[in-house]
């Protein structure tokens, strides 16, 4: 529907903390493994522990831990990776995967009143916006 | 009142009031922000609910990617 047949318009957000707060453990621990399995199989990567909202991953001589949202890297460099490149690559995904949870959030809390639920493109924007009608 | 819910992967979502009067509107927008807060999801209002006018920036959407349901 386009917006010129909307009445009203209002914006809303989620403080940033709790946007953080959706990268729990479980949530971010296989994402994560999976996507350093594809991109740094050389290294074989492996999930050495996840608890809370701390998740550490091996790869080769380095440790990746994750703890609440915030990427850091330990151990010997190594000239196969640029680990600066590395913790930024981690850290987008981590912003695009609570994104995506912060969607299905909203999805489910609007589960009993949502007649209808699709994704869409933001226009001369590259983000994908979860659009739901409802009924009030 | 028939209401669509925009939510961006930034943690915002924008809301539109598609019909009725607009105090109709500005009503069922602030039960929509306090069902999301029974829910779970404490969203702030930021600003105050606006009347559509051109000059109200706010997303537009394009071509469906997906659909769920």
């Amino acid at each position: 529907m386009p917006c010129n047949l909307a009445v009203s318009i209002a914006k809303a957000a989620v403080p940033k903390e709790r946007l953080r707060a959706l990268l729990t453990a479980d949530a971010i621990k296989d994402v994560v493994l999976t996507y350093l399995v594809r991109q740094y199989a050389a290294l074989s990567p492996s999930l050495l522990s996840a608890q809370g909202n701390v998740v550490r991953y091996r790869l080769g001589k380095l440790t990746l831990t994750i703890a609440d949202g915030e990427v850091s890297l330990d151990g010997t460099r190594m000239k196969a990776i640029d680990a600066d490149q590395l913790a930024t690559n981690i850290s987008e995904l981590l912003t695009q995967l609570a994104g995506r949870l912060f969607q299905k959030q909203v999805q489910a809390a609007l589960s009993g009143v949502t007649t209808r639920a699709r994704m869409a493109e933001v226009q001369g924007v590259r983000q994908q916006a979860a659009v739901f009608t409802i009924n009030l | 009142m028939q209401m669509r819910v925009v939510a961006l992967p930034d943690g915002t979502i924008q809301i539109f009031g598609d019909e009725g009067p607009f105090d109709e509107a500005r009503q069922a927008t602030e039960r929509l922000l306090a069902l999301l807060a029974e829910q779970g999801v404490p969203v702030e209002l930021v600003g105050t609910v606006e009347q559509h006018r051109a000059d109200v920036e706010h997303v537009h959407l394009q071509e469906e990617v997906r659909r769920d349901q």
